[in-house]
């Protein structure tokens, strides 16, 4: 399968980046995230928002997104630390089932914002 | 020195200082011009005629000694645009120099019986009152380098453009920045009109030699500051280098367009295929690139957020400060612009003339959506800024906003509430910023419904995002909490780190306590901002308003926003319960 990949902030640098890098990669049937992410070279825990074709898969902290299936043509968007998506302009969005089920056991609110 | 108001009455041109009331005390920045709205604006009168008045206060907090990022100056009226009560705030140099004169408000009132033009000037001596026939038909670049080289001290200076002095509902009021640039607007709601019906081009206020903001008890004070400080330093949007300071607002550029949640060609498409090019990390490339400009710009003294920017052409020289999201929403995006270059040009000209960059981007979108221009004509839209510059019969309309644009073509998509139009989120695609869009009492406003956490509002319990139930206690609380903000002179932005870290959202309602002498902790805050609310609500309800105003546009439920395909779909019982509690 082909995905389409726009990667933002630091970790485009892995794509040849500066800020932002777009690339169109070829991964082997019945991809998940994670592969992708292998295959960049992406640690899960270095993004904070994922998106698969414009459903919100993952926020800051929570890498719950490593196993959910890509398909040919999907668009996945990957931001580097330093985002954040403040609450009430992300309240009411798409978000994938195993996100939504994931903040069900938590704040929905959460940001996981504060630095080390 | 206990805060005076300032009553300048242009009737007559007298400048009186009065003691606070015991109602108004309590309040400063929102608070404040809400209040005095409240108690001396008649709510039916003509937004431009003589019985408006326009309120001009600092915050709390601003001018206090290295209370961080506290710049904000609160700008009331009863809006031409909205009809609505209104508060506009800005950054730039005003705020902390009016209250370091001791002024709590200025109350500008009246209108010339000669029909002539006047600035103002305010120092700790008192109020002059000078011709300002030289200055009528300047931009405001021009406005603000005469003043500067006509008053010593670097003063603020609030004036209106062009478009102010023609009335026009899209005219917003500037306020200087620290490098005499126009940039920093109090830009919704249309109160650069409101300015130019009391026949002031330009007020100046130099706080050299002012007696200073009282601090009723400075170690509160500096225990709240030192929280607060503490909190932004420490959040990864706010921080050094953080999301804000490295990208400018326009950091949320990619991350909105990713959700589906962009305006695109006049609220048609929630994703932009050029969104990448005009962005807050392309703003960061072209600085680096083209080696001028600037990210990590502060807006007023004292900001250690630091979100502004000056961008550069491609020749280094500056073009615009600052280019913000919201501004690359509606003259990029919305009007299927890619080219940040133009963006940045366009920008210039709204700072220039006087001029709301949302309202004007997406009265752009309007004007091409009619068949106007195409979308995507950067150079046609860019020539549409000289019509608006040369006051012709198209440049009127145009500089009326939305609304009037849309009539004037004939159209039924109109992305407005209120009568303002919609800042840069979708509300099919984020559905719980259109609760807060369609029951302000500002209209479609993104800055009045700012999150904080529900344990520290006590909203209590989990929130889900995916559900309808409970949004409208939300987005009240989310509104209340804004209201008092707003009264802080802080800037909004820190409600990002006080959101996430309690102590920074005790430290800033200490550090209010310790200027004002006030017994409040942060479980006030949230009570303090429904205050303020009820009496904008209430004034908007004696203005002619009701629940059924707070609906959004009607396209919207039946047109599905691509790539969700998602329609609005909040039942109206749901935005009727935000504001139930007014008359209980």
């Amino acid at each position: 399968m082909i995905v389409d990949v726009a990667i933002y902030g630091k970790l485009s640098k892995l794509l040849g980046g500066k800020f932002i890098a777009t690339k169109k990669i070829s991964l082997p049937e019945a991809s998940k995230i994670k592969d992708l992410y292998d295959s960049i070279g992406i640690q899960a825990e270095e993004t904070t928002y994922v998106f698969v074709n414009a459903v919100l898969s993952d926020m800051p902290g929570m890498t719950v997104a490593l196993e959910d299936d890509l398909h040919d043509g999907d668009h996945i968007g990957i931001f580097s630390k330093g985002y954040v998506w403040p609450y009430q302009y992300r309240d009411g969005s798409v978000f994938s089932e195993r996100l939504q089920a994931a903040l069900a056991k938590r704040d929905a609110l959460h940001h996981d914002t504060r630095s080390e | 020195m206990a805060r005076k108001i300032l009553r300048i009455n242009m009737t007559d041109l007298s400048a009186t200082y009065e003691d606070i009331p015991e109602k108004w005390a309590k309040w400063g920045g929102r608070g404040l011009t809400s209040a005095i709205i409240f108690d001396e604006v008649e709510p039916t009168c003509h937004p431009l005629g003589p019985n408006n008045k326009l309120v001009i206060a600092p915050g709390w907090v601003s001018g206090t000694p290295a209370a961080p990022s506290s710049g904000r100056t609160s700008f009331g009226a009863k809006s031409p645009l909205t009809g609505t009560i209104k508060e506009s705030n800005s950054g730039g140099l005003s705020s902390q120099k009016i209250g370091k004169l001791g002024i709590a408000a200025i109350i500008l009132e009246g209108q010339p019986k000669d029909g002539k033009w006047y600035s103002i000037f305010i120092d700790k001596d008192g109020v002059k009152f000078e011709d300002a026939s030289d200055l009528l038909g300047k931009g405001m670049e021009e406005v603000d380098k005469v003043m500067w080289e006509r008053y010593p001290h670097k003063p603020a200076v609030i004036g209106i453009g062009p478009v102010g002095e023609r009335k026009l509902t899209n005219a917003g009021i500037s306020v200087n920045d620290p490098e005499n640039n126009p940039g920093r607007y109090a830009g919704r709601g249309g109160l650069g009109a409101v300015m130019g019906a009391r026949g002031v081009k330009a007020i100046v206020v130099d706080d050299k030699g002012g007696p200073g903001v009282h601090i009723a008890n400075p170690e509160l004070f500096k225990q709240g500051r030192r929280k607060l400080t503490k909190a932004i330093q420490a959040h990864d949007l706010t921080k050094k280098n953080g999301g804000l300071n490295a990208y400018g607002t326009d950091v949320l550029m990619n991350i909105i367009n990713e959700a589906g949640g962009l305006p695109t060609r006049n609220f048609s498409s929630g994703q932009f295929e050029g969104a990448a090019k005009i962005s807050g990390e392309m703003i960061a490339e072209m600085v680096e690139k083209r080696k001028a400009g600037q990210t990590g710009h502060a807006c007023h003294p004292g900001c250690i957020i630091q979100c502004s920017n000056v961008y550069p052409g491609p020749d280094g020289q500056i073009i615009a400060s600052p280019v913000e999201y919201e501004t690359a929403m509606a003259l990029g995006s919305n009007c299927g612009i890619d080219d940040l270059d133009f963006v940045a040009q366009m920008t210039k000209y709204c700072n220039d003339l006087g001029m709301d960059t949302i309202e004007a981007g997406n009265t752009i979108a309007v004007a091409m959506e009619g068949g106007l221009l195409e979308f995507g004509d950067k150079e046609g839209a860019l020539a549409l800024f000289e019509e608006i510059a040369k006051g012709t019969p198209l440049g009127r309309i145009l500089g009326q906003g939305v609304e009037a644009t849309a009539k004037a073509f004939g159209l039924y998509r109109v992305p407005t509430v209120k009568g303002q139009s919609m800042p840069a989120y979708e509300p099919r695609a984020i559905k719980g910023i259109g609760v807060t869009y369609a029951t302000s009492t500002m209209g479609a406003d993104h800055t009045s419904g700012y999150t904080i956490a529900p344990e520290i509002a006590g909203v209590g319990g989990k929130v889900d995002p995916m559900s309808i139930e409970g949004k409208a206690e939300l987005s009240l609380t989310f509104q209340a909490a804004t209201a008092f903000i707003d009264s802080t002179g802080y800037c909004l932005f820190i409600a990002f780190p006080i959101l996430d870290i309690p102590e920074g959202w005790e430290g800033m309602a200490e550090s209010v306590a310790g200027v004002m002498g006030m017994d409040i902790t942060g479980a006030d805050v949230v009570p303090m901002g429904k205050e303020i609310l009820r009496m904008e609500r209430l004034f908007n309800e004696r203005a002619g308003f009701t629940k059924e105003d707070d609906r959004l546009p009607e396209f919207m439920r039946t047109e599905p926003l691509p790539p969700h395909n998602t329609v609005w779909d909040v039942p109206d019982e749901v935005l009727d319960e935000v504001y139930a509690w007014v008359h209980e």
